[in-house]
């Protein structure tokens, strides 16, 4: 039963993740670029090129705002919303080790953030790539959200873990230096998980240049999303080992 | 199970939340008691290993509390705060910590533990819609489920009505009586006193006394009490009670008498009994004292 992965805290984080109405907001979030793909395919003109609109929809809507909201919304409920109202002490006050219970969360957090944004993409490819000849196009495009949802659920809970504001800090990181930053200046692309999903996605594709290239190199693109990967868990499980709960005021 | 806190000491910066604390704890009840604020908490925190000791040591059964997962095997922890996943029925939270606790067979545990605290009626009830008082209930069945033998319980009776106070009582002084060692914290001194065999007082996050119950009570009972008393002849009464032995001084004013007394029972039975034999009526007697920050600043002062 002690083996890495704790089968009652999985439970109680999918249904953490979901509760409050969370599901609507995920399930609404995941739906946006399937219902901009149909809108396309009824409303398109004829003429329109479907791969490189399919493109943009993925890269622009999907990767930019759909895949970190969702990773970030299903992750606030599991340390930062605990951490909030107390009941963490029912978990850390166990004969559980901490790390189980770290990577126990970020495994179930991140699966939920993967099966969302992943079978999003799926259905944005068929939708709009169907007969383009375009397939791996639309794998890769999957295989970028699954990336993406698997590393900012890692950050995000890791950042729920760090402060109480877990949701506004999340969503000022996404704005401010993946929104902006990275966008503007080649060097913060190395620390911009939109970029690995980008540049992974690229890899994968092997695209025509004229429809997608991605900026960061892909090598740099798969050694980062090791180390965030990496880093974002044991951070997570350090943290939890050494965390207080039950302090004054 | 022995738990042994040693010169325990947690301070935040600048602010002291308990200072340098040493008790044993035994098999039985024993109550912790100390007004809001006192560090009651944090004391149950660090027994509970979720809190670091700045200083000193906190043991359970020969293991350090903080960061030693194994103790929780017998170890049962019930916060103050009334907190728990609302999306849970009671069943189901007793259940989640019976299979956390990694007992042989959760579904019974958990049955079990929700019978004892008499919440079967609610059992499938999400949290959400339960009482104060069924949510301390609901969180004392989560302790219960791997049968503790440490059993930590922060203000345990808030929001419970008198009847499920009485027999949430009864059901510790059972589990006592079967040999578990059980700390209650409590700012109320007849909870403790009614519950507890041994009580710790904890004061500004000091340990101000300890001791039986019973010599507790009297601590802090046998000192100087201090009533307001308004009567339809103040004058006269004032005469009647400076002769009573139970009387330390009195003052006449003209809101009424201001008594002291050494004596608290000999002063409260002799007063009606005089009062009735000089034909005097009693408007208002007002203990002046009886906050519980007064009788436990007396304990620290004495």
């Amino acid at each position: 039963m002690s083996g890495p992965i704790n089968g009652a805290i999985a439970g109680l984080t999918v249904r953490q993740s979901l509760a409050r109405r969370r599901w609507i907001v995920v399930t609404l979030l995941a739906a946006l670029p399937i219902v901009m793909a149909l809108a396309f395919r009824a409303y398109g003109d004829v003429g329109d090129d479907m791969t490189s609109s399919a493109v943009d929809i993925l890269s622009s809507v999907a990767f930019t705002v759909v895949v970190p909201i969702v990773a970030l919304v299903l992750a606030s409920a599991g340390f930062g919303a605990e951490v909030e109202d107390g009941t963490v002490v029912y978990l850390l006050a166990k004969p559980i080790p901490r790390s189980t219970i770290a990577v126990t969360k970020l495994v179930v957090t991140a699966a939920c953030a993967m099966a969302l944004n992943g079978v999003s993409a799926a259905i944005v490819g068929v939708i709009m790539l169907r007969g383009a000849g375009s397939a791996h196009l639309a794998v890769a495009f999957v295989v970028g959200a699954l990336l993406g949802s698997a590393l900012y659920a890692a950050i995000f809970l890791a950042l729920g873990l760090i402060t109480r504001r877990g949701m506004l800090v999340g969503l000022v990181y996404l704005v401010v230096w993946e929104g902006v930053l990275a966008r503007l200046f080649a060097g913060t692309r190395t620390f911009s998980v939109r970029q690995y999903m980008l540049s992974v996605t690229d890899a994968i594709a092997k695209a025509d240049a004229s429809v997608f290239t991605a900026q960061l190199p892909h090598g740099r693109a798969y050694i980062m999303s090791a180390v965030v990967a990496v880093a974002a868990l044991a951070f997570c499980i350090n943290r939890l080992c050494d965390f207080e709960i039950g302090r004054a005021g | 199970m022995t738990v042994v806190l040693t010169s325990a000491s947690k301070w935040y910066g600048n602010i002291v939340a308990v200072n340098d604390v040493s008790f044993t704890l035994a098999p039985g009840i024993t109550g912790l008691l100390g007004p809001n604020g006192a560090g009651k908490s944090t004391v149950l925190h660090m027994i509970a290993g979720l809190l670091q000791p700045s200083s000193g040591t906190v043991v359970i059964n020969d293991i350090a509390a903080w960061q030693h997962p194994v103790v929780y095997r017998g170890v049962g922890f019930a916060p103050e705060s009334e907190a728990v996943y609302p999306f849970l029925s009671g069943y189901e939270f007793a259940l989640l910590n019976a299979r956390l606790q990694m007992v042989a067979d959760p579904a019974a545990a958990a049955t079990r533990a929700i019978a004892m605290v008499d919440l079967e009626a609610a059992q499938h009830r999400p949290i959400a819609t339960y009482s104060k008082g069924m949510r301390q209930r609901a969180k004392i069945a989560a302790t219960l489920v791997h049968e503790p033998e440490l059993l930590l319980l922060d203000e345990p009776f808030n929001g419970m009505d008198p009847k499920q106070r009485l027999e949430m009582m009864d059901m510790l002084r059972a589990l006592a009586a079967n040999g578990r060692t059980i700390l209650v914290s409590s700012h109320i001194l007849e909870e403790v006193d009614r519950l507890a065999d041994t009580v710790l007082v904890l004061i500004g996050g000091r340990l101000a006394a300890s001791g039986p119950s019973r010599v507790i009570r009297q601590l802090m009972t046998d000192r100087p009490h201090t009533f307001t008393v308004r009567s339809s002849d103040d004058r006269r009464l004032a005469a009647a009670l400076v002769a009573q032995p139970a009387t330390t001084s009195v003052e006449i004013a003209a809101t009424g008498l201001t008594v002291r007394t050494a004596d608290l029972g000999a002063f409260t039975r002799a007063l009606p009994v005089l009062a009735r034999d000089a034909a005097i009526s009693l408007t208002e007697v007002l203990p002046s004292d009886e906050s519980l920050e007064s009788v436990f600043s007396y304990l620290v002062q004495g």
